[in-house]
């Protein structure tokens, strides 16, 4: 399947691999992991801790911690343009303006020593020297407004603020620039479920509002399933499984997929015994040869202690990287490549 | 003893603490009973009061009022020796496995210690076997008894946790968000392990959590507490099936529900928790209560029975 840079995507990933090498071991974080968000659209970024989600984000934005993390290859593609080979100055004006990334803990992106208000403008002026003090000052206000806080709060501090209005703030500024692409990491994980609700509810209506594409960084299914068009299903630096919102919760296949499923408790029946992944995530300096999730796969052969999986089609644009499907598939399902 | 004899019982818990700004009202006339094997869930978002009342259980603080009866007796009344037999039978499983585990011990030490302190087994080697009987029990392999927290993975510190507080054969065990800070396929394995180990030995459990798919799952009766106060209580399933609180309403309606087809409405509600700091009197929900009557400014609506076995306390259910 080819992919044009000029198409209608606002994010293409192709093979990225990064690593975080220190004196005593190799980190592989992520594996040759390609994804695409279209624009407009919110694409979810499944896995547990350690899969490499996070620093995707990371590589996305050009923030991989340096010297340890090193990206070795594949192409990030904003609206087209490769961003792996820009000089940091340039970086900076695409940080921001294209792409702005929200964090789990909203303390990360907040100084608490400066009025939210000096933070938000001081995020518009970098990116926009036209405008006046007392103007950027109104827009920062407005930003406010937008979020749900009064703009009187503006000359108050982080710490007056609440874990929801923080993020509140953040998202304020994230949002500032208006940028094309937002990647969110965890970002209602530190909160409670009734703000949770308040904060999703907020993001998708902004992105609604300013039709932003989103990839939605998280390891919570309930929350893909209420902000996300499509969804990628990561494990050890690489996607296993890919699909609209419909293909993968109707019809998921990778045994991990189906795993992480079967882990949650079901709320129409609490009686039903929890199906967990036998095992531990793999240790990243040292994966296990062949398919990444064998040594916890109820259905391994020996081709999956060998060989990567490569990737098959299930029509549109769902697919699974998967031995088990490579060979089933001559028999039971049609293969139909992208159509 | 009768087979419904409550092993727990907690009537009128209060927790004040003095704060510069006033009293803070950390658990308010909080009551109910556990039956022997059951486990209740107390639910509530951050500030709710539901650690304080876990705490309070197991007299690691001492309350303002009230009283805990553990088999009928008041443990607030006991010396600090006696106590100390009762905490043989009363334990507590902390969130995270990270920070409440002594570094500097092996599993198998930090197993053993509750066995030494409470001089329950002297002899090393029987003290051993019992150590490595538990880590049998909750699936901890005995080739890690000479291995350090830091060398496992969350999973795994999880049931060093556990194995901890079953290896004095209690009767009674706070769990406070005891899986919440393990990934999903982890947490899975966890909570089935608890399941498991309940049935087998009969435990009776109080399992405080913010997580109201997990509660669901592994509760008999759930408690939801809002402000310092439970607002309502009732059967898993009848909580989950008729919420009559509007907060249990709201709060349930947030759940991101992992699937795609049959999405309940969700409610969302304005605001946050308020400070516990010197309260009005006035339902407390009432700030954020999208149903909200002038009476509910005025007074403090009283936990009642609405059905069997189901208290709610708020005025539109008078």
């Amino acid at each position: 399947m080819v992919i044009g840079s000029q198409s209608n995507n606002t994010l293409e990933i192709r093979d990225l691999v990064v690593e975080y090498r220190t004196r005593e071991r190799v980190v592989h974080a992520v594996n040759s992991l390609s994804l695409t968000v279209g624009r407009g659209q919110t694409l979810g970024l499944v896995g547990e801790t350690g899969a490499g989600k996070t620093t995707t984000g990371l590589a996305v934005m050009g923030l991989i911690p340096k010297p340890a993390g090193v990206v070795l290859g594949g192409a990030i593609l904003l609206n087209g343009e490769d961003v792996l080979h820009k000089s940091d100055r340039e970086m900076k004006q695409i940080r921001g303006k294209t792409v702005s990334m929200i964090f789990q803990d909203p303390m990360s992106s907040l100084n608490p020593v400066m009025s939210i208000e000096r933070q938000i403008s001081e995020a518009i002026r970098a990116h926009d020297r036209s405008l006046t003090r007392s103007q950027v000052l109104q827009k920062a206000h407005e930003m406010l407004e937008m979020v749900g806080i009064p703009r009187d709060r503006g000359s108050e501090y982080p710490h007056q603020f609440s874990g929801g209005m923080k993020q509140r703030v953040v998202i304020a500024m994230a949002l500032s620039c208006k940028p094309d692409l937002i990647i969110a990491d965890e970002p209602t994980t530190a909160l409670d479920v009734t703000i949770q609700a308040q904060v999703l509810g907020l993001m998708k209506d902004l992105k609604d509002q300013y039709r932003t594409s989103m990839v939605m960084i998280t390891h919570d299914l309930g929350i893909v399933a209420e902000t996300c068009d499509s969804v990628s299903v990561m494990y050890a630096g690489s996607i296993v499984e890919h699909g609209t919102l419909h293909d993968v919760f109707d019809d998921p296949l990778h045994p991990y997929t189906k795993g992480l499923f079967g882990s949650l408790p079901r709320l129409d029946d609490r009686r039903a015994k929890l199906q967990p992944i036998k095992g531990l995530m793999p240790d990243p300096s040292n994966l296990p040869t062949g398919c990444t999730f064998w040594p916890r796969c109820d259905h391994a052969k020996d081709v999956c202690r060998v060989e990567k999986p490569n990737p098959t089609y299930f029509g549109g644009e769902h697919f699974v990287n998967c031995h088990l499907f490579n060979e089933e598939i001559s028999g039971a399902r049609t293969v139909n490549m992208g159509d | 003893m009768t087979e419904n004899a409550p092993l727990i019982d907690v009537r009128g818990l209060t927790k004040y603490f003095a704060t510069k700004r006033g009293l803070l009202h950390a658990v308010d006339g909080v009551s109910f009973t556990i039956s022997e094997g059951k486990t209740l869930g107390l639910v509530g978002e951050s500030g709710c009061g539901k650690s304080t009342t876990g705490r309070l259980l197991l007299r690691l603080i001492e309350p303002t009022s009230g009283q805990v009866l553990f088999h009928g007796t008041d443990i607030a009344s006991l010396s600090s020796g006696e106590m100390r037999d009762m905490r043989k039978k009363m334990q507590m499983i902390f969130q995270d496995p990270f920070s409440s585990l002594n570094p500097r011990m092996t599993v198998s030490q930090i197993i053993e210690e509750p066995l030494r302190l409470h001089r329950m087994i002297e002899d090393r080697d029987e003290r051993m076997n019992k150590v490595l009987e538990i880590m049998d029990l909750v699936g901890l392999s005995r080739r890690l008894r000479n291995t350090y927290p830091h060398e496992l993975d969350g999973g795994r510190r999880q049931r060093i946790g556990v194995a901890r507080a079953l290896v004095l054969d209690p009767e009674f065990i706070v769990c406070d968000e005891p899986v919440s800070a393990l990934d999903v396929s982890i947490r899975a394995q966890i909570l089935n392990l608890m399941g498991e180990v309940q049935e087998q030995l009969g435990l009776t459990l109080l399992f405080i959590t913010h997580d109201l798919s997990v509660v669901h799952h592994f509760s008999d009766e759930i408690a939801v507490m809002y402000l310092g106060k439970i607002i309502e209580k009732a059967p898993a399933d009848e909580l989950f099936a008729h919420p009559s609180h509007p907060y249990t309403e709201a709060l349930l309606s947030a759940i991101p529900i992992p699937r795609l087809h049959d999405r309940p409405k969700r409610i969302i509600l304005r605001g946050e928790i308020t400070s516990p700091v010197n309260l009005p009197k006035a339902c407390r929900f009432a700030t954020r209560c999208p149903k909200v009557m002038s009476r509910c400014h005025e007074e403090e609506p009283e936990l009642c029975e609405i059905g069997p076995n189901h208290q709610a306390a708020c005025f539109l259910l008078d």
